[in-house]
């Protein structure tokens, strides 16, 4: 399994995903919400953590079949998703198994999945109708 | 830009699957048979100018040439559109008097050494899982433990998102992919250096090869290949006595997106859309027309990448690249780009270009006056011609 290995700054998110929560960069200073691997705002303040909505848009999706390596030979097919929050950053995750189906901008919702002990991932996935 | 620049000599080492060779070999190899090209010799050389990312270093290329006084070496840092800011930054550099010929190269062993389809696995943690760590949009933190493992899988994305904008059907999609891929196979079977040079691809063929990311196939990704390449760009003084037919360095323009190395983190419409207008002005200010290019070069990362490339560079509106790839009134990637040739990250393309200006391409445009290039999704072009600008 690949696995995320946080850094120093990004060890907040995945510990608010494991309790549940998405949370997205933001400044304080021009109120931008900002995607969480950022530490700072182009205006140069740091960047706070803030909870979003865990909603959004699907910008786009593609059904990955080929198993570009050993690790993910075991998984395919997956469906990458890349989803616009509802407060602008870009969050891109997926779903196991083949969902052509999908639909570029339909309303996505964020849920968590424990992959280890240790380790949640978020995913977005349809929001229920 | 200078007007007075032009490429006067090319090399290619033999391209392969796996080299056996060490990427400085294969860099002295191309570097030489480019020298010879130009009938210069090596001590004429008092320029060198490379990717950043390659591994073989101007010093130890001046070193085994005997170039004892480099005036100018440089490294060009905009990735996917190095070749042209290389030729860019020759010319800009010839114009000033900086250097009188310089050698621009690009070695990599990028079947045998360092796969980029292809997500390296790193060490394990204790638990037998793979760490996915940093912001690369390929492996890193955010992406790694989604399969987001290579660039052809943001290409899945971009292509994705193109069709649903556009209303085309996977049907139309298929059908202009496949179109791309098949002509590039077919002039790769008449290229005796191209790697797929034995394997033409029908239609048939192409719908057979393995689907890799949605609407995206296997044979809709350029190569992994070894190999090298080297051109030498010069001032009038050598120009004028080349042995060969100098083909000058026009006008070039880079419009590199900060963004760009992201992929899909910061864009809010996929493909991307950087450098619309950009061919248009360059066009414009040399008063030549779309019409009048005759050949180009597009960056085939993925097959898709050219129709994006028509409609950004301006051969047609957004949108109608599907169609009008049927019949482009314009030849495209000749020597079977980086699908079916090498992956030498638009050098070869340059190669192509100057051969199709010089009348000596295998699959050679006739009268072919003009050839523009495109690289990095069109995030720099450049225009090349045997003609002296005008």
């Amino acid at each position: 399994m690949i696995i995320p290995s946080p850094s120093t700054d990004t060890k907040p998110y995945w510990q608010a995903a494991a309790q549940g929560a998405l949370m997205l960069r933001y400044c304080e200073a021009c109120a931008t919400w900002r995607h969480p691997r950022h530490t700072h705002c182009t205006c140069g303040n740091p960047l706070t953590w803030r909870q979003s909505s865990g909603k959004g848009a699907l910008l786009s999706f593609t059904v990955v079949h080929y198993g570009l390596n050993p690790e993910l030979a075991e998984q395919v097919p997956y469906t990458i998703t890349l989803t616009r929050c509802a407060e602008g950053p870009q969050i891109l995750t997926a779903m196991p198994g083949d969902h052509k189906t999908l639909r570029c901008g339909m309303a996505m919702t964020v849920s968590f999945d424990r992959v280890t002990p240790t380790v949640t991932l978020p995913r977005f996935q349809p929001a229920p109708a | 830009m200078s007007q007075a620049a032009a490429i006067i000599g090319v090399g290619e080492s033999d391209y392969s699957w796996a080299s056996g060779k060490t990427e400085i070999d294969m860099a002295l190899n191309a570097i030489r048979l480019a020298i010879a090209d130009a009938g210069l010799a090596a001590s004429d050389i008092d320029g060198l100018m490379r990717f950043s990312f390659d591994n073989v270093p101007q010093s130890n290329v001046a070193e085994a040439l005997g170039i004892t006084e480099v005036r100018l070496a440089l490294d060009s840092a905009s990735g996917a559109s190095s070749a042209v800011t290389l030729l860019a930054a020759a010319a800009s550099a010839i114009a000033m008097g900086q250097a009188e010929a310089i050698v621009c190269y690009r070695s990599f062993n990028g079947r045998s050494m360092l796969r980029l389809g292809h997500m390296p696995i790193p060490p394990r943690n204790e638990e037998g899982n793979v760490l996915a760590e940093g912001a690369s949009p390929f492996g890193g933190e955010f992406t790694g433990p989604y399969g987001m493992a290579a660039p052809s899988c943001a290409f899945g994305l971009w292509a994705q998102a193109y069709m649903q904008r556009h209303g085309i059907s996977e049907d139309k999609m298929i059908r202009a992919l496949g179109t791309i891929v098949t002509r590039q196979r077919d002039y790769a079977t008449r290229n005796p250096n191209a790697l797929m040079r034995d394997k033409p691809m029908d239609f048939d063929g192409y719908l057979k090869s393995p689907m890799l990311a949605t609407p995206l196939r296997k044979a809709d990704l350029c190569l992994e290949s070894d190999g090298a390449c080297a051109f030498v760009v010069v001032g009038k003084k050598y120009a004028q006595r080349a042995k060969t037919r100098p083909v000058y360095i026009w006008d070039t323009d880079q419009c590199l997106s900060p963004n760009y190395s992201n992929f899909f983190f910061d864009f809010t419409e996929l493909p991307p859309r950087i450098g619309i207008g950009m061919m248009d002005r360059l066009l414009c200010r040399h008063k030549v027309r779309h019409a009048d290019i005759n050949v180009l070069g597009i960056y085939d990362a993925s097959s898709s990448s050219v129709l994006y490339d028509l409609e950004n560079l301006g051969f047609c509106g957004h949108g109608e690249a599907v169609e009008r790839i049927a019949d482009p009134g314009i030849a495209i990637n000749t020597s079977g780009g980086l699908l079916a040739e090498v992956y030498l990250q638009g050098m070869n393309l340059v190669i192509e270009l100057v051969r199709q200006l010089r009348g000596q391409a295998v699959n050679q445009v006739k009268n072919a006056r003009f050839g523009a290039l495109s690289v990095g999704g069109a995030q720099a072009v450049a225009l090349l011609s045997h003609e002296v600008c005008s």
